[in-house]
């Protein structure tokens, strides 16, 4: 539980962490909606590319992008399969005689446990690992029905499911590591400083900016504290014999409840804290305030708005004339 | 010996900054039976770290703590039920917040027991027996804990562990909140269990005056490192106890004052106002 980091941001000085937060929302927006102007493969792949080379200009650690994308990583497997299930047209490229028998169904299960063991010893690469899994299921599934069949499927691989798939994974992948780009550089309170500058003008239409940031911003200061309160009374309730990794279904829901009571109760309290906190010191919502750390343009912001302008006139471009 | 430290060090990991080394290169033992131990230390010194670590709440960064045979080490092993540990050692935590939720206060005391195997009607029965020993009556048991006032949290939270029957006690400031009356309560509390079980009790607390009244030894931390280990009547002899940002108990401060103002010769060793009144007495007399 101490692990979760909240906002990635990783201090630095490469580029993107020395633009302006505002330039890095904006161009961010642009960029995703030039990455949907795309139409075909190649296009997508030089997309790739371009992704790849703002990684390594702004300086940012290959590594850490390569972890923002692990909680997607499930979804990335699922759109891909699904792509080559669905694009039946094309040239057939190749096709699976599948079964299920007997042996296959033992073949799984002794495949299933060697995967786990081997997991529970190794403890990294879970990914490869799954990838691995998936794959000797694939063969198993095809080679495997030497015993006992009693049903069997094909499955085609047409190249239009492998271009379709590969152009939505790739699509993918680039707006996640956008995000992951704007994320990792920028502060959470530099990002809600430039929303609610950004937000600033819909005061026509009667919504505070400041607020929204106000509270934006709370939230993300009392993650932490929240969930370090957690760690708290979960040791707490260990110290009387909840054991939450072990124990039968409503032990275990006992044990939820003696963790979200004490949790809710705090932060309510702390909430109701806070407020008081605020108002004894005389903080009227909504009044104009000074920052120490104002948010300014720079030539570079400059440069980068025209190269985000130059890449989005490009797929126009592309989009209308090709 | 029940618990061992050896070489114990615990960092945390802080969600900013690099690992915090928040105890260092403890070790020292208990024994299972008659000790009565202050653990004490500045605001800050690790104390409640240290106690987390008895009943293998949190595990050593660095170095092993053996609880009645159990070896504690960074990793977690398959072989130990750790459960079982905290049944052996019961830790008060210092904020009751952190674990009352039950609706009413009896089925709150009966979560630790339910937990460790006890059947509803002993439960029952044990919360009515131990609401008592912390100076709350029956009519409590019905009420919901939540409402009740801090220092009545606090007892409802000690009576919890008390329920599980552990083999040592280890309590995280029980006393503060609590009104002078109801720390007297409790202290003859813990007197009488130590009388009546022998069991062993460990207690961290910032109030001297218990410490030197009650305790027979004294733990003391310092920035994490436990720079004193003996009996609590040498520390108060050591002079210097501002080194340990500590103080000496408030009758030992009267009678020394006392000492040099009027210019007397008197045992300053005194733990109640009765026996500093004998010895301003003596030495009045002499
Ligand atoms: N979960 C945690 N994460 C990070 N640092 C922590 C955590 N818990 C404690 N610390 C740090 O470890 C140090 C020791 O904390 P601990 O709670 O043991 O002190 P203490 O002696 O009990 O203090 P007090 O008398 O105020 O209760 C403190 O500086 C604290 O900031
Ligand atoms: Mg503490």
């Amino acid at each position: 539980m101490k692990n979760i980091v909240i906002g990635q941001y990783v201090p630095g000085s490469g580029f993107f962490h020395r633009l302006d937060p505002r330039t890095k929302i904006i161009a961010v927006l642009f960029l995703m909606v030039t990455i949907f102007l795309l139409e075909t493969i190649t296009q997508m792949a030089i997309a790739f590319g371009v992704s790849l080379m703002l990684i390594a200009v702004g300086r940012i650690s290959i590594i850490r992008v390569i972890k923002g994308l692990k909680p997607i990583f499930v979804l990335l497997v699922f759109t891909f399969v699904f792509q080559i299930m669905f694009n039946q047209t094309g040239e057939a490229l190749a096709t699976l005689n599948m079964g299920l028998s007997v042996s296959s169904i033992l073949f799984l299960l002794a495949w299933t446990v060697i995967w786990r063991l081997v997991a529970r010893m190794i403890k990294r690469f879970g990914i490869l690992l799954f990838l691995m899994y998936v794959t000797g299921g694939l063969a198993i599934l095809t080679y495997g029905n030497v015993w006992v069949s009693f049903s069997s499927f094909s499955v085609t691989v047409y190249e239009d499911g492998v271009v379709m798939s590969l152009f939505v994974v790739m699509r993918l992948l680039i707006i996640i590591m956008f995000s992951t780009i704007l994320t990792l550089s920028t502060k959470p309170t530099d990002l809600t400083q430039a929303l609610e500058k950004l937000l600033h003008p819909l005061k026509i239409v009667g919504i505070r900016s400041e607020d929204f940031a106000l509270i934006i911003s709370i939230s993300l200061r009392y993650i932490p504290t929240i969930l370090d309160e957690a760690n708290k009374i979960m040791l707490a309730q260990a110290s009387r014999g909840a054991d939450f990794s072990e124990g039968k279904l409503k032990d275990k829901i006992t044990q939820i409840v003696s963790l979200l009571v004490p949790m809710f109760i705090i932060a309510f309290k702390r909430s109701e804290d806070l407020a008081d906190a605020m108002e004894s010191r005389n903080f009227v919502p909504g009044k104009p305030r000074t920052r120490i750390y104002e948010l300014s343009f720079a030539a570079r912001d400059v440069f980068a708005s025209f190269v985000v302008l130059l890449l989005f006139g490009a797929s126009i471009y592309v989009k209308v004339f090709l | 010996m029940a618990i061992y430290f050896r070489e114990v060090s615990h960092h945390f990991q802080a969600f900013d900054e690099g690992p915090y080394q928040a105890i260092r290169d403890i070790s020292f033992s208990l024994q299972e039976k008659g000790e009565f131990v202050g653990l004490i230390g500045q605001t800050g010194s690790g104390k409640s770290t240290l106690a987390q670590h008895m009943n293998a709440l949190l595990f050593p960064s660095i170095g092993e703590v053996e609880i009645f045979g159990k070896k504690v080490t960074k990793k977690r092993n398959k072989k130990i039920n750790y459960n079982a540990i905290r049944r052996d050692v019961g830790l008060v935590f210092q904020f009751p917040e952190y674990q009352l939720f039950e609706e009413t206060v009896e089925k709150d005391i009966m979560f630790g027991p339910r937990n460790f195997g006890m059947d509803v009607e002993e439960a029952k029965k044990k919360a009515a027996e131990v609401i008592k020993l912390v100076g709350l009556d029956e009519s409590y048991l019905s009420r919901n804990p939540l409402n009740l006032s801090g220092g009545e949290k606090k007892r409802v939270s000690i009576a919890g562990i008390l329920a599980i029957d552990p083999k040592i006690l280890v309590f995280d400031e029980p006393t503060s909140g609590l009104d002078p009356f109801g720390k007297h309560q409790l202290m003859a509390l813990f007197e009488d269990i130590r009388e009546k079980t022998g069991k062993s009790i460990v207690m961290i607390t910032h109030d001297m005056d218990l410490v030197y009244a009650h305790c027979t030894r004294a733990l003391v931390l310092k920035n994490g490192k436990l720079v004193f280990d003996g009996r609590t009547d040498e520390l108060f002899k050591h002079s210097d106890l501002s080194d340990f940002y500590l103080d000496k108990p408030q009758t030992m401060q009267i009678l020394e004052y006392i000492e040099t103002k009027y210019g007397l010769t008197l045992d300053s060793m005194k733990k109640t106002p009765e026996e500093a009144a004998k010895a301003i007495e003596a030495a009045m007399k002499s």
